[in-house]
């Protein structure tokens, strides 16, 4: 019966530890490194026909008060430029944008004008944003001869995506980062942790993935249509080829555009309905990236006028 | 006038001079350059038992074996994650984008 209090006492004793977290267990995937990267390729092929977005980077500044007294740059903003530089990275990264560089736009015209070449292409849409919540926190927990301390570094990025020619900003998305480290010691025995300058740089990276993971899962691909290159010998070359989803034996559409009326109610230009001129088949495709694919196709019915090019446009062929 | 060395003081001073060669040598500073592993990771949470995890579609077996705290490297970029059950018929998917850091994928 007296061994009971005893173990009553060892129970609370032992409830009072504070205990670290479980550290993460990394597991290798049972499929080897090179099948893993070919089946990441495959999976990011097109099932449909679509164009990625021409990206720049408008603005990405740091809007938070930290990190604005030390290590600034001329620009007093030393983790903006550090963020715009990850956001440009990743977005490159993600492979689901065209992106095109203007942080360091005068560098490239510089270089340019060494060369002589230049061919410089403007953006379908800017992004905008900035880290819109960075902070630290350090907080611990005490138990009987046992003490545990966690430092956090916590960030949150705002991104919107606006359209060049109208200025509409038509998607939103934030992201959020969290790095931390954790250190803890029973009777004076265990880790050790001191400041982590690192912990920041990692947890705006994360925030920063945060939000690129949501404009990969959620924005929805833009309907496909594509331009007339050429028309050469009864042959038609029209823009776009294999990462757009072209295969060779499609049916395409040629259209005259509609005409640009400017609405009334919202100010924005509507195109009106276009009219079918001609239907294409893709004979064979040409190019080998995104850059500088075409198809050629050949006219299966209706003409395709060489003079009025500008006017026509490219689409699927409705199912 | 030189007093002679006493027996202990002489062992001492005999064991002195070896013991002191691999003791130095633990105050040496040591430099290590490496590139990490930054890989990113994937953690399950909510996966139904017996569930396969297939990520691009290649399986990576039960997403039972990927609940915190194990988490399965992968690749840097764009992945198609799907969860599947026994008859291969898809529960959950999801298109993620992973840097450097881990990823829990909450099925609901």
């Amino acid at each position: 019966m007296s061994k009971l209090p005893i173990a009553a006492l060892l129970a609370l004793t032992l409830c009072a530890c504070a205990t670290t977290s479980e550290r993460p267990v990394a597991v290798e995937s049972p499929v080897s490194k090179s099948v893993q990267v070919s089946a990441q390729q495959a999976a990011a092929a097109p099932t449909a026909k679509r164009y990625k977005t021409k990206l720049a980077i408008a603005r990405f500044t740091n809007e938070t008060n930290y990190g604005r007294s030390l290590l600034s740059d001329q620009d007093l903003d030393r983790i903006g430029k550090q963020a715009s530089d990850m956001l440009a990275s990743r977005l490159i990264k993600s492979g689901n944008f065209i992106v095109l560089e203007r942080p360091d736009l005068a560098k490239l015209k510089k270089e340019q004008e060494l060369t002589g070449e230049a061919n410089l292409v403007g953006a379908d849409t800017v992004i905008s944003g900035s880290v819109t919540e960075f902070g630290r926190s350090e907080a611990g927990k005490t138990g009987f001869l046992s003490s545990t301390t966690v430092q956090t570094a916590r960030a949150k990025v705002d991104v919107r995506l606006v359209d060049v020619k109208t200025g509409h900003a038509y998607f939103s998305a934030n992201g959020a980062g969290e790095a931390s480290i954790e250190s803890g010691e029973i009777a004076g025995f265990g880790s050790k942790a001191a400041y982590d300058q690192t912990l920041n740089d990692r947890a705006i990276g994360a925030a920063i993935s945060d939000v690129i993971d949501r404009l990969v899962s959620q924005l929805a691909d833009r309907p496909w249509r594509t331009s007339i290159l050429d028309v050469q010998e009864g042959s038609v070359f029209v823009s776009g080829g294999k990462t757009q989803g072209l295969k060779v034996g499609d049916a395409l559409v040629v259209m005259a555009a509609g005409d640009e009326v400017k609405s009334a109610q919202t100010g924005f230009v509507i195109t009106l309905p276009g009219k079918q001129v001609a239907t294409l088949q893709v004979a064979s495709l040409f190019g080998d990236n995104e850059t500088n694919e075409g198809a050629v196709c050949q006219v299966t019915s209706g003409q395709v006028d060489k003079a009025n090019l500008k006017k026509l446009f490219v689409t699927e062929a409705a199912k | 006038m030189k007093t002679p060395m006493t027996l202990p003081l002489r062992l001492l001073a005999l064991l002195a001079v070896p013991l002191s060669a691999p003791l130095s040598g633990c105050a040496m500073p040591s430099t290590v350059v490496r590139t990490p592993d930054s890989r990113p990771s994937l953690s399950i949470v909510g996966a139904p038992p017996g569930a396969v995890l297939l990520v691009d579609g290649r399986s990576s077996g039960p997403a039972l074996a990927y609940e915190p705290p194990h988490v399965l490297m992968v690749e840097p970029g764009t992945h198609q994650i799907d969860i599947a059950d026994a008859s291969g018929r898809i529960l959950y998917s999801q298109k993620v984008f992973v840097e450097s850091e881990t990823k829990t994928i909450q099925v609901h």
